[in-house]
């Protein structure tokens, strides 16, 4: 049985449904979770990050991430509980994503600035780095094919191991441990001509 | 396999946390989709067939399905409140999982199936279950910010299927030093869905005044929460359970109040507080 997570305010006996099917969100995903609310409510960060990572950008990932989840409660009902629900919610993210990069190219030049410019962060140097990171990171990004892209985004920004890259993505194995290793290199490599320009 | 330079993994997790949404974001997400979906079915979509098929084998006539369509306004309804209000339906339709991205670039240049008043594209593989679905990427915020986001909850209005455009203020904040690793319990949201849990399974075994109590901490910590409607959907029948009849009604006309068509309204038909919901 699952190890319940810890959360202040319940008490143990209460961490366990009557049919003792404890929940976790970090084990596996039982069919009761997989409800349009507990998948939001578990995902909706990891559909953000994908998106944006895919190349969405700041001004148009809300719509994106809404165009995402309708078509998650379109399909939620057939999904098969056995799969694993971040595939299904990758594969359904990434075609929005290129969706919107497709229609970005069209138009790129009534593209908004990217509004990740924002200051809004309590400290002005740590959101002024922060800017400067999601900026460079999306310019960065945008130069990568499409496959490398999602490998890196998926062991980057959502520390999956490559065998589970590998079965979200269809890359194989052998592809996603050279892509990864090419990506961190080049993107090693650019921080430090970037920070020694700085000095 | 290499890893990061110190200075480029420190750029990642800032540039990580930059492309993650704040807790404002995802409420004002989550209000959106609540509307977009409620007027969607109001007017009339004809992308019902498909959830007709998979609702009705859940158990719903064709008759509430109509219905059930219409008022998605409670997504979380269709979520929690159909495990738990309904009958534990197992979800083991034939299973639509999308291909798997062998081939990205294929993507781009087919039809994007998965646009929002389109199906999406059928499994034609099924990669093997990974086993545990990670959550690393949930990321905390102190309960204070959490509180003020959740007060500031827009109501988007919009007559067409189009998204629904979101507040400015509601796009991901930026934070500049790299997220402090976490642990899937201080995603507030799966925080609130695990309260709620909690509740349900206080009340399952019989003990209502413990849902409640549970209950009502999660009031005072998420009063705008995602979980809202469920909440009171729980309070209602934990308030029956007690014989708090009266109390139950004033509750079920709250939900009525924020959700009139909400989805497990009709579960509810059979409650003590079942003549206010006609």
């Amino acid at each position: 049985m699952a190890t319940p997570v810890a959360v202040s305010g319940i008490a143990e006996q209460d961490r366990v449904h009557a049919s003792d099917r404890a929940f976790n969100p970090v084990a596996s995903v039982t069919a009761e979770d997989l409800e349009f609310g507990a998948v939001y409510a578990q995902h909706v960060s990891f559909v953000w990050r994908v998106l944006r990572g895919m190349g969405v950008s700041n001004a148009q990932v809300a719509d994106a991430a809404q165009d995402v989840f309708m078509v998650v409660h379109r399909r939620l009902p057939e999904f098969d509980a056995r799969h694993p629900v971040k595939t299904w919610l990758f594969a359904i993210a990434y075609r929005v994503a290129c969706k919107y990069r497709r229609t970005l190219r069209r138009a790129r030049e009534h593209e908004p600035l990217d509004d990740s410019l924002r200051d809004n962060a309590p400290n002005p140097a740590e959101a002024a780095e922060s800017r400067d990171a999601a900026r460079l990171m999306a310019e960065w990004l945008e130069q990568l094919d499409d496959d490398k892209r999602a490998v890196f985004v998926l062991a980057e920004f959502e520390q999956l191991t490559a065998p589970e890259i590998s079965a979200i993505t269809g890359t194989r194995l052998s592809s996603v441990y050279t892509f990864l290793r090419r990506t961190r290199m080049q993107l090693s490599r650019a921080v430090a001509i970037r920070e020694k320009r700085q000095r | 396999m290499s890893d990061l330079s110190p200075e480029a993994s420190k750029f990642v997790d800032a540039a990580r946390e930059s492309f993650s949404p704040d807790e404002q974001a995802i409420v004002a997400l989550r209000t959106a989709l609540d509307a977009r979906l409620g007027l969607a079915a109001a007017s009339g979509s004809t992308r019902a067939s498909a959830e007709r098929s998979a609702f009705v084998s859940r158990g719903l006539s064709a008759g509430k399905f109509t219905k059930f369509v219409g008022t998605a306004i409670a997504l979380v309804g269709i979520g929690v409140a159909a495990g738990w209000f309904g009958e534990h339906t197992r979800l083991q339709a034939p299973a639509p999982l999308p291909r798997a991205l062998a081939t990205p670039h294929a993507h781009t240049n087919a039809t994007v199936a998965a646009a929002p008043e389109q199906p999406a594209t059928p499994a034609s593989s099924l990669p093997a279950p990974l086993g545990t679905p990670s959550l690393a990427g949930s990321h905390g915020r102190s309960q204070q910010h959490l509180r003020a986001a959740r007060t500031a909850r827009p109501a988007p209005k919009l007559a067409t299927g189009r998204p629904l455009p979101l507040l400015a203020a509601t796009n991901a904040a930026p934070h500049a030093l790299p997220a402090v690793a976490t642990t899937a319990s201080d995603d507030p949201l799966v925080q609130e869905l695990l309260v709620l849990r909690g509740a349900r399974a206080a009340l399952d075994r019989g003990d209502p005044a413990r849902a409640l109590e549970l209950l009502d901490q999660q009031d005072v910590r998420y009063p705008n929460g995602v979980l809202r409607q469920e909440r009171l959907a729980t309070r209602v029948l934990a308030l029956c359970a007690l014989g708090h009849e009266h109390d139950a009604q004033m509750t079920a006309r709250q939900l009525l109040q924020i959700a009139p068509r909400a989805p497990y309204l009709a579960r509810m038909r059979a409650s003590c507080a079942g003549e206010i919901i006609k």
